[in-house]
C-alpha cells in the first residue's frame, strides 16, 4: 500500500458520486472497502468533503463545457435540458485518452438516444450531429443514414433561433471521406410527405 | 537548467481554433505560440496542415496536459512516444507539462489533479521526469497548477516542493502567475512570500490570464482578462528572473483577437520586452 493506492482512491473519489457520498459519511469504511491500509486511510480521512465535492463538480463542469463545444446544435435545441441530462449521464460514463472529449460527446449522444422523454426529431438531430463529428476522425468514412424528420428545416430554424415542433418528413444524410482527405463530403436531403387525397 | 542559454521568445498566445484566421493577419504582433500537445498527437490531414502552417509563421512551444508526471503507477509510455515524436517534429526550444497527476488505476480524471507535497511524491516525480528525459531531449519546464482541494499529509509547502523538484530534476519552471494568484486567494496565503521561496533563476516562461468567481472561490477558468493583481505579480517576477517568454492562456469567452493583442502589448511593457523576436529565429520543422 502507498501512494499508488492513494492516487487510485483519489481518482475514484473525484469521479464517482456515490462513493464520494459514502466517503463523506464514513471515510474509514470506504478506505477499507477499497483495500487501503490503515496508514493510507488516516492520510485520506481528513480530506475536506466540501473541497472534494467542489473539485468533482468542476470536473463535471469541464466535461460539460467540452461536450457543449462539440454538440453545439444539440445543446441549442435541448436548451437547459442539455446540461441537466449531461450531469446525470456523467455519472455513468468516464472518457479517457487524448480524444476524451470526442468520446464523451459520442457517448452522450448515444445516451440521449435512450432518453424516453426526448422527442424523436431531437434524437435525430443529436444523431445527425454525432455523425458529423465522426467524420472529423482520422479515418476513411462512408455512412448513409435515414432520419424520420426534416433535418434541414431544423438546422435552418436553429440558425434563426426559431424552433417549432413540426418537422414531420424524412431526411437522408450521406457522409464520405477518403483516406487522407481533409474535409469529408456530405449530402443531406429532406422530403416532406405529401398528404394523400 | 541554464536558462540564459534558451532563446528569448517574447510574449505570445496559447493557440486556439477560434482566432486561427485572424492570427495569420497579425503574425508580427505575436512573438510565439504555445500549442496543446494532445491536439496534435493523432494528426488528421487537417491538423497536420494546420501544424505546418503555424510552424511556418511562429515558433511553437508544445504544452502537455495529460502526461500525468505525478502518477505513482508510472507513465503511459505509448503516450510518451507519441509526444516525443511530436516534439521531434516541431523542434521547439523547450516544452512544458504540469506538476500534477491526471490518471490512476485506469481512471482518467480529466483534469490536472493536485499532488501530496511529500518526499515520496517528489521521488515519483523525479523518476517519471527521468524517464521522460530519456525519450525527449528538448528542455522540459514544469508548471504549477491551481488546486481546489488540499491533499492531506503534506511534509512541506507547495513552494518548497516545487523548488526541490526543479533543482533536482534539472527542469525549468513555467510559472503560472494566475494560478499562483488564485491559490493565494483561495487558500489564504501571501503570494509574494510564496514567490520568494522559489528558485526564480529557473523560471523560463510565464502563463497569465484571468479567472472568475464562483460562490466564494476564484476559478482558474482562463475566461477573463488578466486582473491587476496578476499584472503586479508579473512586474515583480520580471525583475527577479531571466524570462524567456510569456503566454496569454485564454481558453473561454475568447474576445476578438485585437483585445488579446492589447494584453500581449501590455505584458511586453510590464516585462520590458521591446521587440518581437520569433520571425528571426524559427526552428526547422521536419
Amino acid at each position: 500500500m502507498g501512494l499508488k493506492e492513494v492516487q487510485e482512491t483519489l481518482a475514484t473519489l473525484y469521479t464517482n458520486s456515490s462513493l464520494r457520498a459514502e466517503f463523506a459519511a464514513n471515510p474509514q469504511a470506504v478506505g477499507a472497502k477499497l483495500g487501503l491500509s490503515s496508514k493510507d486511510i488516516a492520510q485520506l480521512a481528513p480530506l475536506a468533503a466540501k473541497q472534494l465535492e467542489n473539485f468533482a463538480n468542476s470536473l463535471k463542469a469541464k466535461r460539460l463545457n467540452e461536450v457543449s463545444k462539440q454538440l453545439t446544435l444539440s445543446e441549442q435545441a435541448l436548451g437547459k435540458q442539455f446540461a441537466e441530462l449531461f450531469l446525470v449521464f456523467a455519472d455513468t460514463y468516464l472518457p479517457h485518452g487524448i480524444k476524451k472529449h470526442y468520446h464523451d460527446a459520442q457517448a452522450f449522444a448515444q445516451y440521449l438516444q435512450q432518453v424516453p422523454t426526448l422527442t424523436p426529431w431531437l434524437k435525430d438531430l443529436v444523431c445527425y450531429e454525432a455523425l458529423n463529428l465522426q467524420t472529423n476522425e482520422n479515418k476513411p468514412f462512408l455512412r448513409v443514414k435515414f432520419f424520420n424528420c426534416l433535418i434541414q428545416p431544423i438546422l435552418r430554424d436553429l440558425h434563426n433561433k426559431q424552433l417549432s415542433n413540426n418537422y414531420r418528413g424524412m431526411s437522408i444524410g450521406v457522409w464520405l471521406k477518403w483516406p487522407g482527405q481533409e474535409q469529408p463530403r456530405h449530402w443531406l436531403l429532406s422530403f416532406t410527405q405529401k398528404k394523400k387525397r | 537548467m541554464d536558462v540564459s542559454a534558451l532563446p528569448k521568445l517574447g510574449v505570445g498566445l496559447g493557440f486556439r481554433d477560434q482566432f486561427r484566421g485572424e492570427l495569420f493577419l497579425n503574425v508580427a504582433k505575436v512573438d510565439f505560440l504555445e500549442i496543446i500537445s494532445d491536439h496534435y498527437l493523432d494528426l488528421t490531414p487537417f491538423k497536420m496542415r494546420e501544424l505546418m502552417e503555424l510552424a511556418a509563421s511562429f515558433t511553437l512551444v508544445p504544452h502537455g496536459i495529460n502526461l500525468s508526471l505525478g502518477s505513482a503507477e508510472g507513465l503511459d509510455l505509448k503516450y510518451l512516444e507519441r509526444l516525443a515524436a511530436l516534439i521531434d517534429k516541431i523542434n521547439p526550444p523547450w516544452w512544458s507539462e504540469h506538476i500534477c497527476f491526471t490518471q490512476a488505476g485506469g481512471v482518467d480524471i480529466g483534469h490536472l489533479s493536485p499532488l501530496p507535497f511529500t518526499y515520496e511524491m517528489l521521488e515519483v516525480l523525479l523518476e517519471n521526469i527521468a524517464t521522460v528525459q530519456r525519450y525527449i531531449k528538448t528542455p522540459l519546464i514544469l508548471e504549477n497548477i491551481t488546486y481546489m482541494l488540499t491533499i492531506p499529509g503534506a511534509e512541506m509547502n507547495e513552494a518548497e516542493f516545487i523548488s526541490q523538484l526543479v533543482r533536482r530534476s534539472g527542469c525549468g519552471l513555467l510559472l503560472d502567475i494566475t494560478n499562483l494568484y488564485i491559490n493565494s486567494v483561495n487558500h489564504g496565503y501571501d503570494m509574494m512570500s510564496w514567490l520568494a521561496q522559489l528558485p526564480l533563476d529557473q523560471v523560463v516562461q510565464l502563463h497569465f490570464v484571468g479567472g472568475h468567481w464562483h460562490s466564494d472561490m476564484l476559478i482558474d477558468s482562463h475566461a477573463q482578462a488578466t486582473p491587476p493583481e496578476v499584472w503586479e505579480l508579473m512586474a515583480e517576477v520580471a525583475q527577479h528572473t531571466q524570462l524567456r517568454g510569456a503566454i496569454l492562456e485564454r481558453d473561454e469567452n475568447i474576445p476578438a483577437l485585437p483585445v488579446l493583442l492589447a494584453e500581449l502589448a501590455q505584458a511586453r511593457q510590464v516585462i520590458g520586452y521591446t521587440a518581437t523576436t520569433s520571425s528571426t529565429s524559427l526552428p526547422e520543422v521536419s
